[in-house]
Protein backbone atom coordinates (compact mmCIF):
# COMPACT_ATOMS: atom_id res chain seq x y z
CA UNK A 1 0.00 0.00 0.00
CA UNK A 2 1.29 3.62 -0.75
CA UNK A 3 2.37 5.71 2.08
CA UNK A 4 -0.24 8.09 2.85
CA UNK A 5 1.00 11.44 3.53
CA UNK A 6 -0.64 14.32 4.28
CA UNK A 7 -0.81 16.97 1.64
CA UNK A 8 1.62 20.46 2.11
CA UNK A 9 0.08 21.85 -1.13
CA UNK A 10 -2.45 22.83 -3.07
CA UNK A 11 -3.12 20.03 -5.06
CA UNK A 12 -4.33 21.86 -7.83
CA UNK A 13 -0.49 23.82 -8.11
CA UNK A 14 1.89 22.09 -10.08
CA UNK A 15 5.41 21.73 -8.10
CA UNK A 16 8.71 21.68 -10.32
CA UNK A 17 11.05 19.83 -8.59
CA UNK A 18 14.50 18.67 -10.30
CA UNK A 19 14.09 14.94 -11.80
CA UNK A 20 17.15 13.87 -10.83
CA UNK A 21 16.36 14.53 -7.47
CA UNK A 22 13.51 12.83 -6.89
CA UNK A 23 12.92 8.92 -7.95
CA UNK A 24 9.35 8.98 -6.67
CA UNK A 25 5.67 10.17 -8.49
CA UNK A 26 3.59 12.46 -6.19
CA UNK A 27 -0.32 11.53 -7.03
CA UNK A 28 -2.56 13.68 -5.17
CA UNK A 29 -5.96 12.92 -4.74
CA UNK A 30 -8.90 14.62 -5.46
CA UNK A 31 -9.21 14.99 -1.34
CA UNK A 32 -5.65 16.35 -0.85
CA UNK A 33 -3.71 13.13 0.26
CA UNK A 34 -0.64 12.75 -1.81
CA UNK A 35 0.52 9.36 -2.47
CA UNK A 36 4.14 8.74 -3.32
CA UNK A 37 4.54 5.94 -5.95
CA UNK A 38 7.31 4.53 -7.72
CA UNK A 39 7.80 5.70 -11.64
CA UNK A 40 6.90 2.08 -12.48
CA UNK A 41 3.60 2.13 -10.89
CA UNK A 42 3.09 5.35 -12.90
CA UNK A 43 3.86 4.05 -16.24
CA UNK A 44 0.83 1.88 -15.42
CA UNK A 45 -1.37 5.10 -15.78
CA UNK A 46 -1.19 5.99 -19.59
CA UNK A 47 -2.84 9.43 -18.62
CA UNK A 48 -0.32 9.84 -15.84
CA UNK A 49 2.35 9.03 -17.89
CA UNK A 50 1.93 11.12 -20.96
CA UNK A 51 1.43 14.24 -18.70
CA UNK A 52 4.84 13.47 -16.71
CA UNK A 53 5.97 12.25 -20.82
CA UNK A 54 4.88 16.16 -22.09
CA UNK A 55 6.85 18.20 -19.11
CA UNK A 56 9.92 15.79 -19.81
CA UNK A 57 10.14 14.70 -16.29
CA UNK A 58 10.53 18.13 -14.38
CA UNK A 59 6.88 17.97 -13.24
CA UNK A 60 6.39 14.68 -10.72
CA UNK A 61 3.20 15.92 -8.90
CA UNK A 62 -0.06 14.95 -10.44
CA UNK A 63 -3.56 15.79 -9.31
CA UNK A 64 -5.89 13.74 -9.72
CA UNK A 65 -9.14 15.50 -8.36
CA UNK A 66 -11.57 13.06 -10.05
CA UNK A 67 -9.88 10.07 -7.38
CA UNK A 68 -10.97 9.70 -4.06
CA UNK A 69 -8.34 9.04 -1.39
CA UNK A 70 -10.28 6.09 -0.92
CA UNK A 71 -10.27 4.51 -4.18
CA UNK A 72 -6.49 5.44 -5.04
CA UNK A 73 -4.64 2.63 -2.98
CA UNK A 74 -6.93 0.30 -4.54
CA UNK A 75 -5.95 1.65 -8.17
CA UNK A 76 -2.09 1.71 -6.74
CA UNK A 77 -2.39 -2.11 -5.17
CA UNK A 78 -3.31 -3.26 -8.53
CA UNK A 79 -0.74 -1.47 -10.44
CA UNK A 80 1.95 -2.88 -8.18
CA UNK A 81 0.63 -5.97 -8.71
CA UNK A 82 0.53 -5.99 -12.60
CA UNK A 83 3.72 -4.81 -12.05
CA UNK A 84 5.21 -7.89 -10.14
CA UNK A 85 3.25 -9.86 -12.82
CA UNK A 86 1.24 -11.47 -9.88
CA UNK A 87 -2.01 -10.60 -11.32
CA UNK A 88 -4.17 -14.29 -11.20
CA UNK A 89 -7.59 -15.21 -10.54
CA UNK A 90 -7.20 -15.70 -7.02
CA UNK A 91 -5.97 -12.16 -6.26
CA UNK A 92 -8.63 -10.49 -8.48
CA UNK A 93 -11.40 -12.46 -6.78
CA UNK A 94 -10.09 -11.22 -3.87
CA UNK A 95 -9.44 -7.73 -4.58
CA UNK A 96 -13.18 -7.77 -5.89
CA UNK A 97 -14.66 -9.23 -2.55
CA UNK A 98 -13.63 -6.42 -0.78
CA UNK A 99 -15.20 -3.87 -2.97
CA UNK A 100 -19.15 -2.81 -2.54
CA UNK A 101 -20.78 -1.80 -6.19
CA UNK A 102 -20.27 1.69 -5.25
CA UNK A 103 -16.49 0.97 -4.92
CA UNK A 104 -16.57 -0.92 -8.33
CA UNK A 105 -17.95 1.55 -9.94
CA UNK A 106 -15.44 4.74 -8.87
CA UNK A 107 -12.47 2.04 -9.29
CA UNK A 108 -14.14 1.83 -13.04
CA UNK A 109 -13.99 5.65 -13.58
CA UNK A 110 -11.15 6.05 -11.82
CA UNK A 111 -9.17 2.95 -14.84
CA UNK A 112 -10.88 5.10 -17.25
CA UNK A 113 -9.41 8.15 -16.58
CA UNK A 114 -5.88 7.04 -15.49
CA UNK A 115 -6.41 4.64 -18.85
CA UNK A 116 -4.61 1.69 -17.13
CA UNK A 117 -5.29 -1.03 -19.43
CA UNK A 118 -5.57 -3.92 -17.55
CA UNK A 119 -7.71 -2.96 -14.25
CA UNK A 120 -10.26 -1.10 -17.21
CA UNK A 121 -10.81 -4.72 -19.13
CA UNK A 122 -11.00 -6.67 -15.38
CA UNK A 123 -13.48 -4.19 -14.10
CA UNK A 124 -15.18 -4.16 -16.99
CA UNK A 125 -15.78 -8.26 -16.60
CA UNK A 126 -16.85 -7.44 -12.77
CA UNK A 127 -19.34 -5.27 -13.87
CA UNK A 128 -20.76 -6.95 -17.06
CA UNK A 129 -21.05 -9.73 -14.34
CA UNK A 130 -23.43 -7.68 -12.40
CA UNK A 131 -25.39 -7.01 -15.53
CA UNK A 132 -25.86 -10.43 -16.82
CA UNK A 133 -29.35 -11.91 -16.75
CA UNK A 134 -30.29 -9.43 -14.18
CA UNK A 135 -33.80 -7.39 -14.49
CA UNK A 136 -33.34 -4.28 -16.35
CA UNK A 137 -34.57 -2.10 -13.17
CA UNK A 138 -31.67 -3.74 -11.08
CA UNK A 139 -29.47 -2.60 -14.33
CA UNK A 140 -30.97 0.91 -14.10
CA UNK A 141 -30.95 0.82 -10.08
CA UNK A 142 -27.16 -0.47 -9.81
CA UNK A 143 -25.90 2.16 -12.18
CA UNK A 144 -28.15 4.59 -11.27
CA UNK A 145 -30.05 5.52 -14.91
CA UNK A 146 -33.25 7.13 -15.14
CA UNK A 147 -35.32 5.11 -17.22
CA UNK A 148 -35.93 7.94 -20.35
CA UNK A 149 -38.04 5.99 -22.67
CA UNK A 150 -41.88 7.70 -23.08
CA UNK A 151 -44.56 5.21 -22.26
CA UNK A 152 -45.07 4.51 -25.60
CA UNK A 153 -41.42 3.06 -26.14
CA UNK A 154 -41.91 1.30 -22.95
CA UNK A 155 -44.81 -0.31 -23.62
CA UNK A 156 -43.60 -1.33 -27.47
CA UNK A 157 -40.96 -3.39 -25.30
CA UNK A 158 -42.53 -4.81 -22.59
CA UNK A 159 -44.93 -6.41 -25.39
CA UNK A 160 -41.84 -7.22 -27.40
CA UNK A 161 -39.45 -9.04 -25.18
CA UNK A 162 -42.33 -9.97 -22.21
CA UNK A 163 -40.29 -13.63 -21.99
CA UNK A 164 -37.01 -11.54 -20.76
CA UNK A 165 -38.47 -9.82 -17.79
CA UNK A 166 -39.30 -12.80 -16.06
CA UNK A 167 -36.44 -15.72 -15.11
CA UNK A 168 -33.76 -13.53 -14.71
CA UNK A 169 -31.50 -13.33 -11.37
CA UNK A 170 -33.04 -12.53 -8.34
CA UNK A 171 -31.96 -8.46 -7.98
CA UNK A 172 -28.64 -8.52 -5.32
CA UNK A 173 -29.39 -6.18 -2.66
CA UNK A 174 -27.50 -3.30 -2.66
CA UNK A 175 -24.36 -3.70 -1.10
CA UNK A 176 -23.88 -0.03 -0.10
CA UNK B 1 -11.74 -10.54 -28.70
CA UNK B 2 -9.63 -6.88 -30.00
CA UNK B 3 -9.19 -4.87 -27.24
CA UNK B 4 -11.32 -1.38 -27.64
CA UNK B 5 -8.83 1.75 -28.44
CA UNK B 6 -8.33 3.52 -25.62
CA UNK B 7 -9.21 7.22 -25.63
CA UNK B 8 -6.54 9.76 -25.80
CA UNK B 9 -4.78 10.28 -22.88
CA UNK B 10 -4.96 14.48 -24.01
CA UNK B 11 -8.76 13.96 -24.26
CA UNK B 12 -9.41 12.03 -21.13
CA UNK B 13 -7.50 14.75 -19.14
CA UNK B 14 -9.26 17.65 -20.87
CA UNK B 15 -12.68 15.98 -20.02
CA UNK B 16 -11.94 15.01 -16.69
CA UNK B 17 -14.52 18.23 -15.54
CA UNK B 18 -17.06 16.13 -16.61
CA UNK B 19 -16.34 12.72 -14.69
CA UNK B 20 -15.60 15.10 -11.21
CA UNK B 21 -17.66 14.03 -8.12
CA UNK B 22 -20.99 15.99 -7.83
CA UNK B 23 -22.02 17.39 -4.63
CA UNK B 24 -23.70 14.07 -3.26
CA UNK B 25 -20.67 12.40 -3.94
CA UNK B 26 -22.37 10.28 -7.15
CA UNK B 27 -20.97 10.48 -10.26
CA UNK B 28 -23.25 9.97 -13.00
CA UNK B 29 -22.72 6.70 -15.23
CA UNK B 30 -23.79 8.40 -18.27
CA UNK B 31 -20.92 11.44 -18.46
CA UNK B 32 -18.44 8.25 -19.27
CA UNK B 33 -17.09 8.29 -22.58
CA UNK B 34 -18.84 5.92 -24.90
CA UNK B 35 -15.67 3.92 -25.46
CA UNK B 36 -15.66 2.68 -21.51
CA UNK B 37 -19.22 2.10 -22.12
CA UNK B 38 -18.76 -0.13 -24.87
CA UNK B 39 -15.56 -2.00 -22.72
CA UNK B 40 -18.30 -2.61 -20.70
CA UNK B 41 -20.95 -3.78 -23.09
CA UNK B 42 -18.27 -5.83 -25.14
CA UNK B 43 -18.26 -8.57 -22.50
CA UNK B 44 -21.64 -9.06 -22.26
CA UNK B 45 -23.43 -11.80 -24.40
CA UNK B 46 -25.73 -11.00 -27.19
CA UNK B 47 -28.61 -11.52 -25.32
CA UNK B 48 -28.14 -9.50 -22.29
CA UNK B 49 -26.75 -6.92 -24.94
CA UNK B 50 -30.07 -6.83 -26.66
CA UNK B 51 -32.39 -7.42 -23.85
CA UNK B 52 -30.76 -5.43 -21.02
CA UNK B 53 -27.85 -3.14 -21.89
CA UNK B 54 -30.39 -2.06 -24.98
CA UNK B 55 -33.38 -1.07 -22.71
CA UNK B 56 -32.23 0.38 -20.13
CA UNK B 57 -32.13 4.18 -21.43
CA UNK B 58 -32.03 5.63 -24.75
CA UNK B 59 -27.73 6.42 -24.49
CA UNK B 60 -27.27 2.74 -23.64
CA UNK B 61 -29.53 2.07 -26.38
CA UNK B 62 -27.41 3.92 -28.98
CA UNK B 63 -24.53 2.31 -27.52
CA UNK B 64 -25.61 -1.05 -27.66
CA UNK B 65 -26.19 -0.60 -31.84
CA UNK B 66 -22.22 -0.28 -32.60
CA UNK B 67 -21.46 -2.37 -34.87
CA UNK B 68 -18.14 -3.58 -32.89
CA UNK B 69 -20.22 -5.19 -30.29
CA UNK B 70 -21.75 -7.67 -33.14
CA UNK B 71 -18.70 -8.71 -34.65
CA UNK B 72 -19.60 -11.91 -32.65
CA UNK B 73 -22.61 -13.11 -32.26
CA UNK B 74 -23.13 -15.90 -29.93
CA UNK B 75 -26.48 -17.17 -29.19
CA UNK B 76 -25.81 -20.17 -27.79
CA UNK B 77 -25.82 -22.08 -24.52
CA UNK B 78 -29.26 -20.79 -23.90
CA UNK B 79 -30.50 -23.61 -21.74
CA UNK B 80 -32.39 -21.79 -19.07
CA UNK B 81 -34.49 -20.37 -21.47
CA UNK B 82 -35.17 -23.60 -23.13
CA UNK B 83 -36.81 -24.94 -19.49
CA UNK B 84 -37.99 -21.90 -18.38
CA UNK B 85 -40.58 -20.73 -21.17
CA UNK B 86 -42.30 -21.82 -23.70
CA UNK B 87 -39.83 -22.90 -26.25
CA UNK B 88 -41.81 -22.62 -29.79
CA UNK B 89 -42.55 -18.75 -28.52
CA UNK B 90 -38.74 -18.52 -26.76
CA UNK B 91 -37.10 -19.51 -30.08
CA UNK B 92 -39.39 -17.45 -32.26
CA UNK B 93 -38.25 -14.49 -30.05
CA UNK B 94 -34.23 -15.26 -30.21
CA UNK B 95 -34.70 -15.35 -34.02
CA UNK B 96 -36.11 -11.95 -34.06
CA UNK B 97 -33.07 -11.11 -31.46
CA UNK B 98 -30.76 -12.48 -33.71
CA UNK B 99 -32.26 -10.55 -36.63
CA UNK B 100 -31.75 -7.61 -35.10
CA UNK B 101 -27.90 -8.65 -33.65
CA UNK B 102 -27.23 -9.54 -37.49
CA UNK B 103 -28.73 -5.87 -38.59
CA UNK B 104 -26.77 -3.64 -35.99
CA UNK B 105 -23.47 -5.53 -37.16
CA UNK B 106 -24.10 -3.79 -40.64
CA UNK B 107 -22.07 -6.36 -42.27
CA UNK B 108 -18.86 -6.90 -40.04
CA UNK B 109 -20.31 -9.76 -38.32
CA UNK B 110 -17.34 -12.11 -38.54
CA UNK B 111 -18.42 -15.15 -36.22
CA UNK B 112 -22.34 -16.93 -35.86
CA UNK B 113 -23.57 -19.11 -33.14
CA UNK B 114 -26.62 -19.99 -32.76
CA UNK B 115 -28.13 -23.08 -31.27
CA UNK B 116 -31.96 -24.94 -31.29
CA UNK B 117 -33.39 -21.75 -33.35
CA UNK B 118 -31.72 -21.62 -36.59
CA UNK B 119 -34.21 -21.21 -39.59
CA UNK B 120 -33.75 -20.68 -43.38
CA UNK B 121 -34.91 -17.41 -43.03
CA UNK B 122 -32.48 -16.15 -40.71
CA UNK B 123 -29.41 -17.80 -42.59
CA UNK B 124 -31.10 -16.04 -45.72
CA UNK B 125 -30.42 -12.91 -43.65
CA UNK B 126 -26.92 -13.91 -42.63
CA UNK B 127 -26.26 -14.54 -46.21
CA UNK B 128 -27.65 -11.36 -47.40
CA UNK B 129 -26.36 -9.13 -43.92
CA UNK B 130 -22.86 -10.97 -43.17
CA UNK B 131 -20.89 -11.13 -46.16
CA UNK B 132 -17.50 -11.09 -44.30
CA UNK B 133 -18.66 -14.17 -42.44
CA UNK B 134 -15.73 -16.42 -41.57
CA UNK B 135 -17.31 -18.69 -38.73
CA UNK B 136 -20.78 -20.13 -38.26
CA UNK B 137 -22.11 -22.70 -35.83
CA UNK B 138 -25.76 -24.39 -36.35
CA UNK B 139 -26.55 -26.46 -33.28
CA UNK B 140 -29.53 -28.35 -33.10
CA UNK B 141 -31.07 -26.15 -36.10
CA UNK B 142 -33.52 -28.84 -36.98
CA UNK B 143 -35.60 -25.84 -39.08
CA UNK B 144 -32.61 -25.56 -41.41
CA UNK B 145 -33.37 -27.43 -44.54
CA UNK B 146 -30.76 -28.36 -47.51
CA UNK B 147 -32.25 -25.34 -49.59
CA UNK B 148 -31.83 -22.84 -47.18
CA UNK B 149 -27.83 -24.17 -46.39
CA UNK B 150 -27.57 -23.71 -49.96
CA UNK B 151 -28.58 -20.35 -50.24
CA UNK B 152 -26.32 -19.32 -47.19
CA UNK B 153 -23.14 -21.36 -48.72
CA UNK B 154 -23.39 -19.52 -52.44
CA UNK B 155 -23.15 -15.93 -50.25
CA UNK B 156 -20.29 -16.96 -47.99
CA UNK B 157 -17.67 -17.92 -49.97
CA UNK B 158 -15.52 -16.29 -46.76
CA UNK B 159 -16.49 -18.77 -44.53
CA UNK B 160 -13.55 -21.34 -42.95
CA UNK B 161 -15.03 -22.49 -40.23
CA UNK B 162 -18.82 -24.25 -40.11
CA UNK B 163 -19.85 -26.31 -37.27
CA UNK B 164 -23.08 -28.20 -38.07
CA UNK B 165 -24.04 -30.78 -35.02
CA UNK B 166 -27.39 -32.08 -35.10
CA UNK B 167 -28.95 -31.03 -38.03
CA UNK B 168 -32.38 -31.95 -39.70
CA UNK B 169 -32.21 -31.94 -42.83
CA UNK B 170 -28.93 -31.93 -44.14
CA UNK B 171 -27.46 -33.93 -46.06
CA UNK B 172 -23.95 -35.48 -48.26
CA UNK B 173 -25.71 -32.88 -51.12
CA UNK B 174 -25.55 -30.21 -48.35
CA UNK B 175 -22.11 -30.93 -48.08
CA UNK B 176 -20.94 -30.87 -51.70
CA UNK B 177 -22.98 -27.35 -51.96
CA UNK B 178 -20.95 -26.18 -49.00
CA UNK B 179 -17.72 -26.98 -50.47
CA UNK B 180 -18.05 -25.90 -53.74
CA UNK B 181 -19.31 -22.53 -52.29
CA UNK B 182 -16.62 -22.07 -49.92
CA UNK B 183 -13.23 -23.00 -50.68
CA UNK B 184 -11.49 -21.76 -47.75
CA UNK B 185 -13.06 -23.66 -45.43
CA UNK B 186 -10.69 -25.07 -43.09
CA UNK B 187 -12.56 -26.32 -40.26
CA UNK B 188 -15.36 -28.39 -40.27
CA UNK B 189 -17.92 -30.05 -37.63
CA UNK B 190 -20.67 -32.28 -39.04
CA UNK B 191 -21.96 -34.40 -36.08
CA UNK B 192 -24.55 -36.32 -35.44
CA UNK B 193 -27.18 -38.43 -33.58
CA UNK B 194 -25.31 -41.10 -32.14
CA UNK B 195 -28.28 -43.20 -31.29
CA UNK B 196 -29.67 -43.40 -34.87
CA UNK B 197 -29.35 -46.42 -36.78
CA UNK B 198 -26.35 -47.42 -34.86
CA UNK B 199 -25.10 -50.34 -37.10
CA UNK B 200 -25.90 -48.79 -40.47
CA UNK B 201 -23.11 -48.41 -42.87
CA UNK B 202 -23.31 -44.62 -44.62
CA UNK B 203 -20.05 -43.32 -45.92
CA UNK B 204 -21.94 -40.76 -48.25
CA UNK B 205 -21.02 -37.85 -45.77
CA UNK B 206 -17.30 -38.95 -45.93
CA UNK B 207 -17.02 -39.64 -49.67
CA UNK B 208 -18.64 -35.41 -50.14
CA UNK B 209 -16.30 -34.42 -47.49
CA UNK B 210 -13.58 -36.00 -49.76
CA UNK B 211 -14.31 -34.92 -53.12
CA UNK B 212 -15.15 -31.22 -52.55
CA UNK B 213 -13.48 -30.56 -48.94
CA UNK B 214 -9.54 -30.82 -50.06
CA UNK B 215 -8.43 -27.91 -47.81
CA UNK B 216 -9.78 -28.89 -44.64
CA UNK B 217 -7.24 -28.92 -41.39
CA UNK B 218 -9.53 -29.42 -38.90
CA UNK B 219 -12.77 -31.95 -38.95
CA UNK B 220 -15.08 -33.43 -36.43
CA UNK B 221 -17.54 -36.06 -37.66
CA UNK B 222 -19.14 -37.67 -34.24
CA UNK B 223 -21.73 -40.18 -34.62
CA UNK B 224 -21.08 -40.57 -38.24
CA UNK B 225 -21.82 -43.67 -39.94
CA UNK B 226 -19.00 -44.09 -42.15
CA UNK B 227 -17.02 -47.24 -42.38
CA UNK B 228 -13.28 -47.80 -42.71
CA UNK B 229 -13.78 -46.84 -46.81
CA UNK B 230 -15.05 -43.60 -45.43
CA UNK B 231 -12.15 -42.72 -43.24
CA UNK B 232 -9.82 -43.75 -46.05
CA UNK B 233 -11.76 -41.29 -48.53
CA UNK B 234 -10.94 -38.55 -46.23
CA UNK B 235 -7.35 -39.19 -45.65
CA UNK B 236 -6.78 -38.86 -49.44
CA UNK B 237 -9.30 -36.70 -49.98
CA UNK B 238 -8.15 -33.89 -47.36
CA UNK B 239 -4.36 -34.12 -47.36
CA UNK B 240 -3.69 -31.38 -45.19
CA UNK B 241 -5.91 -32.46 -42.56
CA UNK B 242 -3.94 -32.29 -38.35
CA UNK B 243 -7.00 -32.76 -36.48
CA UNK B 244 -9.84 -35.33 -36.78
CA UNK B 245 -12.50 -36.46 -34.65
CA UNK B 246 -13.94 -39.57 -34.83
CA UNK B 247 -15.61 -40.47 -31.54
CA UNK B 248 -19.26 -42.23 -31.63
CA UNK B 249 -18.06 -43.47 -35.11
CA UNK B 250 -18.71 -47.13 -34.06
CA UNK B 251 -18.77 -48.72 -38.10
CA UNK B 252 -15.10 -47.76 -38.32
CA UNK B 253 -12.79 -50.52 -37.32
CA UNK B 254 -9.69 -49.01 -36.20
CA UNK B 255 -7.43 -51.40 -36.92
CA UNK B 256 -4.22 -52.47 -38.95
CA UNK B 257 -3.06 -50.18 -42.07
CA UNK B 258 -5.48 -47.59 -41.53
CA UNK B 259 -5.15 -46.97 -37.97
CA UNK B 260 -1.11 -46.68 -38.64
CA UNK B 261 -1.59 -44.37 -41.60
CA UNK B 262 -4.46 -41.96 -39.54
CA UNK B 263 -1.71 -41.84 -37.06
CA UNK B 264 0.93 -41.21 -39.40
CA UNK B 265 -1.29 -38.67 -40.87
CA UNK B 266 -3.29 -36.76 -38.45
CA UNK B 267 -1.66 -34.76 -35.29
CA UNK B 268 -4.48 -34.66 -33.17
CA UNK B 269 -6.42 -37.91 -33.51
CA UNK B 270 -9.80 -38.96 -31.25
CA UNK B 271 -11.10 -42.14 -31.86
CA UNK B 272 -14.23 -43.93 -31.46
CA UNK B 273 -14.63 -44.76 -28.29
CA UNK B 274 -13.10 -42.06 -26.59
CA UNK B 275 -14.31 -39.64 -23.68
CA UNK B 276 -16.92 -37.08 -25.36
CA UNK B 277 -17.07 -35.38 -22.16
CA UNK B 278 -16.14 -32.00 -23.50
CA UNK B 279 -19.19 -32.69 -26.14
CA UNK B 280 -22.29 -31.10 -25.29
CA UNK B 281 -25.01 -33.42 -26.72
CA UNK B 282 -26.21 -36.90 -26.36
CA UNK B 283 -23.72 -39.85 -26.61
CA UNK B 284 -23.48 -43.15 -25.97
CA UNK B 285 -21.14 -45.60 -23.96
CA UNK B 286 -19.22 -48.20 -25.81
CA UNK B 287 -21.82 -50.75 -27.25
CA UNK B 288 -21.78 -53.97 -25.72
CA UNK B 289 -22.17 -56.00 -28.85
CA UNK B 290 -19.80 -53.93 -31.16
CA UNK B 291 -16.73 -55.30 -31.98
CA UNK B 292 -14.07 -53.31 -32.55
CA UNK B 293 -13.14 -51.97 -29.06
CA UNK B 294 -9.32 -51.77 -29.97
CA UNK B 295 -8.88 -48.22 -30.12
CA UNK B 296 -7.04 -48.18 -26.63
CA UNK B 297 -4.67 -50.57 -27.22
CA UNK B 298 -1.59 -48.69 -28.06
CA UNK B 299 -1.64 -48.49 -31.91
CA UNK B 300 2.00 -49.20 -32.36
CA UNK B 301 1.79 -52.37 -31.44
CA UNK B 302 -0.84 -53.27 -34.21
CA UNK B 303 -0.02 -54.26 -38.01
CA UNK B 304 -1.81 -55.53 -40.65
CA UNK B 305 -1.75 -59.05 -38.56
CA UNK B 306 -3.45 -58.52 -35.94
CA UNK B 307 -6.82 -57.12 -37.49
CA UNK B 308 -8.54 -60.50 -36.34
CA UNK B 309 -9.74 -59.94 -33.24
CA UNK B 310 -9.04 -62.12 -30.49
CA UNK B 311 -12.64 -62.31 -29.35
CA UNK B 312 -13.88 -64.31 -32.78
CA UNK B 313 -16.73 -62.11 -33.28
CA UNK B 314 -19.24 -62.72 -35.43
CA UNK B 315 -19.08 -59.32 -37.11
CA UNK B 316 -15.42 -59.38 -38.07
CA UNK B 317 -16.71 -60.99 -41.38
CA UNK B 318 -18.73 -58.36 -42.51
CA UNK B 319 -15.86 -56.26 -42.73
CA UNK B 320 -12.61 -57.45 -43.52
CA UNK B 321 -13.53 -58.93 -46.54
CA UNK B 322 -14.55 -55.57 -47.82
CA UNK B 323 -18.23 -56.45 -48.50
CA UNK B 324 -20.14 -54.60 -46.08
CA UNK B 325 -23.67 -55.81 -44.27
CA UNK B 326 -26.50 -55.37 -46.54
CA UNK B 327 -29.26 -53.48 -45.14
Amino acid sequence: MAEEVSSQMNSLSISETNPSSSATISLVSGDDIVFKVEPTIAKEMETVQSFIDETDGKITTIPLPNISSHDLPYVIEYCEKSIAGKITKEFEAEFVKKLNNEEVKELFLAANYLNIKKLLDFLSQVIADRIANKSVEYVRRYFGIENDFTPEEEAKLREELAWTFTGVDPDDEDEN
Amino acid sequence: MESLQPPSSSSVVSSSNSNALTDSGQRNWLDLPRDAILSIFVKLDTVDLLVRAHNVCTTWRNISKDPFLYRTIDMSNLDELETSFELMKTNSQLEILCHRAIDYSRGHAIDINIEYFGTDDLLSHIADSASHLRCLRLACCYSVTHEGLCVIAEKLSHLEELDITISGGLTHDSLEVIGRSSPQLKTFKFNIEVYLHPHIVYDDDAFAIAKFMPGLCHLQLIGNKMSNDGLLAILDGCPQLESLDIRQCFNINFIGSLAKRCKEQIKYLLLPNDDTDDYPFETEDYPEDYPYGISDIDLDLLSEDDYELSDGSEFSEFEFDGNYYDF
